[in-house]
């Protein structure tokens, strides 16, 4: 009942967008600055409880939740019922504080994903970019690019383990002269020439487009952060640019997955 | 409305965390120098701006301080406004462009242009008057990151308010929180007292983080 009352109190927060009229100028402006979740950085130490949103008492026995809360997109509550919603949320945040789950930098367990456009053929194609956090051999903190999305987009089909094109068997005798007509008709699905033993690998495939200029970078367009660091559950977060409380790097999507379903889940993100 | 105004107000009471040390190579004196040295610099380049702004009938000597002012900010940042050389993680000596101003003009986030040349251009903006807000409000990521030989990089974000007049009325009254790269060097010089350490801290591109 208590936690029914805090969330009617958070989504008073949430939809109480015009302040301007009560505050005006520059306070409006500070108050929205100190609610609005600036940054990763932010994200993960209001997670961790190391940073609270603005006027939540640390006496009160329920801030802990209550800033839980206040760090899920607003319109998450839409997509189902309030009190579903409070249910669900309640016992991700249960299982934040049993297995004293934090959110690090340093953690091999997130991700950022930049979705990004691409030009390929004339056309403008959209592919997910995976950086991860890595140390390198200076053991000094850098991005790296871990797995690439939406390849199949430009014929890219590693799922497809069976469908092959093969070569006669007698062409070892004739200098393979039937690649001639295979080089020029089926050029853009020349990777099922592959052995049945050999998989394609994303990143190469994705670096090779882009090293022989057939991929030409175009424009950034956002950026989403995958967690997998809860016990049983994944979790994005995105950037949400509006004017009210619940705004900035807000979780947008959560999931309760088996471990295999989590697996499953990094695996498709990494196209591996 | 008086629940709102209630609301409101007990958000006003900001509870403002310590700031933690994430490596050793940083003591928490140090840290809090960084960060109020950061708040400076972008105070400091938020001042230079209604300088370089205001007027559009600029006498000769009134473009030649706005020059100056021009020159003054382009020394806060990494570069000075031109493309610059760094080493990045893996060793390797790399090329950065230009850093790069984003602003928004009547609520949508124009594309990142070279300081330079952002500045040049604010000085031929048909503006009377111009205001600039020195920060309000600032935060600093609790992180940054080592990058190696004691230089470090982070990020601080910012409320901006740009107003600007012409004919007496108010044309431009654009409010956005800004994000900017910070560059944090550990640097030794020689003093007749001996060695001392000292902090450079440079600016980045700046870029729009939310537009009010």
């Amino acid at each position: 009942m208590k936690k029914i009352a805090c969330l009617s109190l958070i989504i008073l927060l949430v939809i109480n967008a015009n302040a301007q009229s009560i505050f005006g100028g520059q306070d409006y402006h500070n108050v929205l600055f100190a609610e609005y979740v600036k940054s990763c950085d932010e994200f993960m130490c209001r997670f961790n409880g190391e940073e609270s949103f603005p006027g939540l008492n640390r006496k009160d026995s329920l801030w802990k939740w209550k800033n839980f809360v206040l760090l899920f997109d607003y319109q998450l509550i839409t997509k189902t019922d309030s009190s579903t919603f409070i249910k669900e949320v309640t016992q991700i945040h249960d299982e934040v504080q049993a297995s004293k789950i934090r959110l690090a930098y340093e953690s091999d367990q997130w991700y950022a994903e930049l979705r990004t456009e691409f030009i390929f053929q004339k056309k403008t194609i959209e592919l997910g970019v995976v950086f991860q956090p890595e140390i390198t051999p200076k053991q000094l903190e850098c991005w790296t690019i871990s797995g690439i999305n939406g390849l199949e987009k430009l014929g890219y089909n590693a799922a497809d383990t069976v469908s092959r094109l093969v070569i006669s068997p007698e062409q070892h005798e004739a200098d393979f002269t039937e690649l001639d007509g295979d080089f020029k008709y089926h050029a853009k699905e020349f990777s099922r020439f592959r052995s049945y033993h050999s998989d394609l690998d994303a990143l190469s495939y994705f670096f090779a487009l882009v090293e022989s200029g057939c991929l030409k970078y175009s424009k950034r367009l956002y950026v989403t952060f995958h967690f997998f660091n809860i016990p049983s559950y994944v979790f994005r977060v995105n950037h949400f640019d509006r004017k009210m409380s619940n705004s900035g790097w807000l979780i947008s999507e959560y999931k309760k997955v088996s471990e295999q379903e989590k697996e499953r889940e990094l695996n498709k993100l990494l196209t591996r | 409305m008086k629940t709102n105004k209630l609301i409101l107000l007990f958000l006003l009471f900001i509870t403002a965390g310590g700031i933690k040390a994430q490596t050793q190579l940083m003591t928490e004196e140090e840290r809090e120098y960084i960060e109020q040295n950061v708040i400076m610099k972008i105070n400091d380049f938020l001042s230079y701006l209604p300088n370089i702004a205001a007027k559009s009938d600029k006498s000769a000597e009134e473009k030649e301080l706005a020059y100056h002012y021009i020159d003054q900010a382009l020394e806060l940042f990494i570069g000075k406004g031109e493309n610059y050389e760094y080493k990045d993680q893996a060793g390797n000596w790399r090329w950065h462009d230009a850093v790069t101003m984003q602003t928004t003009s009547r609520g949508r986030a124009n594309r990142p242009q070279p300081m330079k040349r952002y500045l040049r251009r604010l000085m031929a903006l048909p503006y009377q008057h111009v205001e600039v807000d020195t920060c309000s409000a600032v935060r600093i990521n609790k992180r940054l990151h080592h990058l190696g030989n004691g230089k470090y990089v982070g990020s601080a974000y910012f409320i901006q308010a740009f107003r600007a007049t012409r004919d007496g009325k108010l044309v431009v009254n654009d409010v956005d929180a800004k994000q900017v790269t910070i560059y944090v060097e550990k640097r030794t010089i020689d003093t007749p007292n001996g060695e001392k350490d000292y902090w450079l801290i440079q600016l980045g591109d700046i870029k729009i983080k939310t537009d009010w």
